[in-house]
C-alpha cells in the first residue's frame, strides 16, 4: 500500500483515460436504462398496491415464478458445469459446433423456443410421443414451465461458466493431480471452489432469464393459474382488464430482480489480516 | 468539466433535430392529394380487414389504409396513450365502452358491424373423442380455452354458464390464435374458439357446435375516434365495412351477422 | 527408437526415460540414477518442457518409454496406436514445481501442503497439521500456516510450493526453470534452500541459469544429445 501523502483526508482521484464522449454517451446510456423504472414508480398509485398485490391471482403467480425459477436454476447449475467443462477443457470434433447449438437458446425468440419444444416434448413430440405412450405428459403441467425455463436459460449458465473456465486455465488442475489427487477430487477441492465467482455470475443470469421468461412458456407449457401462469404471464393477462395491476405486479417482478442480484452481489469489503 | 459539459450536451440533443410528428390521417408527402387512414383492428379482424381494405382503396383511389392488428383492450390502451387512429374496431363491447368512458371515440359514429360465434375445435383425429361441449368439460379431456379477461374467454364463460357446465380448462391462453394454435398441435384435446378462427385453419380441425352459441354471441363495433383529421373519410370506411360487399367479406371469412 | 531396455538392476533405479514428439522436434533418452538431479539443457524450443509435461503424464509423446523404478510411466510403440501403457498423472507419484508457484489460491498456506499428504501416507488432521508446520520450518516459513498465497511475495509463494510438492513424498521431482521469475536477490537463498531439500530426491531440473546446474545438477543432459557428469 503506497504511504498517504500528509495532508490529504482521502484518496485523490484517477484521471480518466477514457475519451470524454464515451463519459456523456454513458451517462446518456444510463439515463435510458433508468428512465423507465423512475416512470414506473412514479406512475403507481401507491394507495392501491397492497390490494392489488395480495389477490390469489398474484400471490399464486409469484409464488409459482420463484419456485419454477429456482428449480431451473438448479438444474442449470447441475447440467451448466460438465457441459462448460467439456467445452472447455476438452477437445473433440464438432467442438465448435455444439458451442453454437448451445448457443441458439440465447438467439431464438422465445416463442420460438416454445415452438420447438412442443416438437420435441409436446404429446405429438418426438420425444413426448413416447413419453406420452407411458402416460407421461408434459405439457400443461409446472415441469413444463420449468422445462422451457430450463432451455432458454442454459446458454446463460455455460457461457458464463465456459468462458470463466477458458480464462482460468488448468494449472491447478494439473498441480492436484500431480501431487495425487484422483479426478474426482480435483474437480470437487480445486475446480468447484475456484470456479465460485463465475458460478455466482452465470446463477444470478439465469435466474434472471428463468424468472422472466415468457414466450417459450406460454407456447409449451400454457397459463392455467396457480399451475403455470407465471408471473410475466400475470402480468400479461392483467393488462387486459386491470392495467394498473399489471403496472403494480411488474414492480414487485422487478423488486424481486433488483433483490436476487443485490444479494448475490453484495460483499462485506474483505479486511487484510 | 466544460468538455464534459459540452459533449454531454451536444451528443443529448441530437436526437431532436429528427423529430417529427406522426399525425393521424397526414398528408402523404409525396402526393398532397393522398389521405392515410389509421384503423386500430381486432386481431380477429386481420384477413377479412385486409380484404375489405384492399377493395375500399381500390374504389377510392385517393384513399390508402394502415391498420395495426392487436388484442382489443391493448388496441383501447394505446388509444389512451396517444397512438393516432382514425376509425376503431373491436372484438367486443366491453373493449369499445371502455374506450367511449375515456372519450376517445365519437359515439355517434358507433355501429355494430358484425358478430362471432364460440364454437369448439378438436384435433383432426379427434383423439379424446369429443363431439360437444359436455363432453369437452370431461376431467380426462385436455380442454384449452381463451383467458376469461379476454374477450373469447368472457364468451366462453358466458356460453357454458348458459349450457350450465362448468370450464375446467388446463390451459386459459392470452389470445385466441393460441388456442387455436394447442388444438392444431393436438397438444390440447378441445377448445373453445371463435368460428373465424376455426375457419382459419380447416384441415388441421374438426368442429362440434356448441348448443346455445348462437344467444350468446360477441358483438364488434366500429367507431370513429374523437380526434380524426379525416372525419369524412373515416365514415366512408366505416360505411363501407357495413355496405353489402365489407358483409360478404366478413361473412365469407366466418363472421355472423350484427 | 530404442525398444524397453533389458532390466539390470542398476538400469532400473531412478528413471529411465527415452521420448520422441516429432511436431515439436523432441528427442531425448536418459537415465536418471536414484537419488541424483539431472539437468536438462539446452536453447529455447529443444524440448525441455516438453519432456517435463511427458514425464509428468500430461502429454503423450509419439513413441516413447519410460520407468521410475518397477513402475513403467508409460510405453508408447507408435503414434498411431493409442499407448500400450499409459500411467494417469495421478497416479505416477511425480512432483512438478515450475517457475510459478500456482499455490491454489483458495486454500492456506498450511492446506496447500498438506493437499498432497495423502499420497505421503500420512492419515488424520492433526498429524497432517503438524507436518506442515515441520515443512513450512524447513522452507523458511514458520507460522505462515494460516496465511492465504495472495499475501505472500514471489519468494516465499516458490518456498511454499517446494514444501508442498515435497510434503506429497514424491518418488521423483520435475523442476522446471524454479528460479526464473524470482529477482536476483531472493534467487540465491532459494537455490540453497532446494539443494538442501533435495539432496535425497531424484530430480530433473530444467534450467537456463549455470548457477541452477552448479548448485544442484550431478549430471547434465544436453538436449542435442551428450550426457555428461558436471564437474
Amino acid at each position: 500500500m503506497t504511504q498517504q501523502p500528509l495532508g490529504t483526508r482521502r484518496q485523490a482521484l484517477l484521471a480518466p483515460s477514457i475519451p470524454p464522449a464515451t463519459i456523456a454517451i454513458a451517462l446518456l446510456t444510463g439515463a435510458f436504462l433508468v428512465l423507465p423504472f423512475i416512470a414506473l414508480l412514479t406512475g403507481i398509485t401507491w394507495s392501491d398496491l397492497p390490494e392489488l398485490l395480495t389477490s390469489q391471482s398474484a400471490v399464486d403467480a409469484l409464488w409459482l415464478s420463484l419456485r419454477t425459477a429456482t428449480v431451473a436454476t438448479v438444474i442449470c447449475i447441475v447440467l451448466g458445469i460438465p457441459l462448460a467443462l467439456v467445452l472447455a477443457r476438452t477437445d473433440f470434433p464438432g467442438r465448435n459446433l455444439t458451442r453454437v447449438i448451445v448457443l441458439v437458446p440465447l438467439v431464438i425468440p422465445p416463442v420460438v423456443a416454445g415452438i420447438i419444444l412442443t416438437e420435441a416434448f409436446g404429446r405429438r413430440g418426438l420425444l413426448g410421443e413416447h413419453l406420452s405412450a407411458l402416460g407421461i405428459d408434459i405439457a400443461f403441467t409446472t415441469a413444463a414451465v420449468v422445462l422451457a425455463q430450463t432451455f432458454v436459460a442454459l446458454p446463460f449458465m455455460v457461457t458464463t461458466l465456459e468462458s470463466h473456465l477458458a480464462s482460468s486455465g488448468q494449472h491447478y488442475e494439473r498441480i492436484a493431480q500431480s501431487l495425487g489427487a484422483s479426478k474426482w477430487r480435483t474437480f470437487c477441492t480445486i475446480t468447484l471452489p475456484l470456479l465460485r465467482p463465475g458460478l455466482l455470475s452465470g446463477t444470478v443470469l439465469t435466474f434472471a432469464r428463468a424468472l422472466g421468461e415468457f414466450g417459450a412458456t406460454i407456447t409449451f407449457a400454457g397459463s392455467l393459474q396457480g399451475t403455470t401462469r407465471t408471473m410475466p404471464l400475470e402480468i400479461y393477462l392483467a393488462r387486459e382488464t386491470d392495467p394498473d395491476s399489471a403496472v403494480a405486479l411488474s414492480l414487485v417482478l422487478i423488486l424481486v430482480a433488483v433483490i436476487v442480484i443485490a444479494v448475490a452481489y453484495f460483499r462485506p469489503t474483505q479486511r487484510r489480516s | 468539466m466544460k468538455r464534459y459539459l459540452t459533449a454531454f450536451l451536444g451528443v443529448a440533443l441530437l436526437p431532436l433535430t429528427g423529430c417529427s410528428e406522426g399525425a393521424a390521417g397526414q398528408q402523404n408527402s409525396e402526393d398532397p392529394e393522398q389521405v392515410t387512414l389509421q384503423v386500430l383492428a381486432a386481431a380477429s379482424l386481420n384477413q377479412p380487414f385486409e380484404e375489405i381494405a384492399e377493395d375500399f382503396t381500390a374504389a377510392h383511389p385517393e384513399l390508402s389504409i394502415e391498420i395495426s392488428y392487436a388484442g382489443s383492450s391493448t388496441l383501447v390502451q394505446n388509444l389512451q396513450a396517444g397512438a393516432p387512429a382514425d376509425v376503431l374496431a373491436t372484438a367486443d363491447e366491453v373493449s369499445m365502452n371502455t374506450a367511449n368512458d375515456a372519450g376517445l371515440i365519437d359515439v355517434d359514429s358507433r355501429a355494430i358491424f358484425a358478430s362471432n360465434t364460440l364454437v369448439g375445435i378438436v384435433p383432426a383425429d379427434n383423439p379424446a373423442s369429443v363431439d360437444s361441449l359436455q363432453q369437452a368439460v370431461a376431467p380426462e379431456v385436455n380442454l384449452v380455452t381463451c383467458a376469461p379477461q379476454v374477450p373469447c374467454g368472457a364468451l366462453s364463460q358466458a356460453v357454458a354458464e348458459a349450457a350450465g357446465v362448468k370450464l375446467e380448462p388446463v390451459s386459459e391462453e392470452l389470445q385466441v390464435s393460441d388456442v387455436l394454435g394447442k388444438v392444431r398441435s393436438a397438444q390440447a384435446d378441445a377448445g373453445l374458439v371463435y368460428a373465424t378462427e376455426a375457419a382459419l385453419a380447416p384441415q388441421e380441425v374438426e368442429v362440434f357446435h356448441i348448443d346455445g352459441a348462437d344467444d350468446a354471441r360477441n358483438f364488434y363495433p366500429i367507431a370513429q375516434t374523437s380526434d380524426t383529421d379525416q372525419p369524412e373519410a373515416s365514415a366512408e370506411f366505416i360505411d363501407y365495412v357495413q355496405s353489402d360487399s365489407g358483409q360478404a367479406v366478413l361473412e365469407a371469412h366466418g363472421f355472423g351477422a350484427p | 527408437m530404442p525398444s524397453a531396455p533389458a532390466k539390470t538392476t542398476v538400469q532400473t533405479t531412478g528413471l529411465r526415460a527415452t521420448l520422441a514428439v516429432t511436431n515439436r522436434n523432441v528427442a531425448v533418452d536418459f537415465h536418471v540414477p536414484r537419488g541424483t538431479t539431472l539437468a536438462l539443457v539446452g536453447p529455447n524450443g529443444a524440448g525441455k518442457t516438453t519432456t517435463l509435461q511427458a514425464l509428468a503424464g500430461w502429454l503423450i509423446p509419439d513413441t516413447g518409454y519410460a520407468a521410475l523404478d518397477d513402475t513403467v510411466l508409460f510405453d508408447c510403440p507408435t503414434p498411431e496406436r493409442k499407448p500400450a501403457v499409459w500411467l494417469p498423472a495421478a497416479d505416477r507419484g511425480i512432483g512438478y514445481l515450475s517457475q510459478d508457484p500456482h499455490l491454489f489460491p483458495h486454500l492456506s498456506v498450511r492446506d496447500n501442503i498438506v493437499y498432497g499428504m495423502h499420497r505421503a501416507g500420512m492419515k488424520g488432521r492433526q498429524a497432517r497439521n503438524a507436518a506442515a508446520e515441520e515443512w513450512l520450518e524447513r522452507v523458511g516459513l514458520s507460522g505462515y500456516g494460516r496465511r492465504k498465497p495472495a499475501q505472500l511475495s514471489g519468494g516465499q509463494a516458490q518456498r511454499v510450493a517446494i514444501a508442498r510438492v515435497l510434503a506429497s513424498g514424491p518418488s521423483l521431482v520435475l523442476l522446471d526453470e524454479p528460479l526464473a521469475a524470482l529477482d536476483r536477490a531472493a534467487a540465491p537463498a532459494l537455490r540453497q534452500l532446494l539443494a538442501d531439500v533435495l539432496q535425497d530426491q531424484t530430480v530433473v531440473l530444467v534450467t537456463h541459469h549455470e548457477a541452477d546446474v552448479k548448485a544442484l545438477a550431478d549430471n547434465v543432459y544436453r538436449l542435442s544429445g551428450s550426457i555428461s557428469p558436471w564437474e
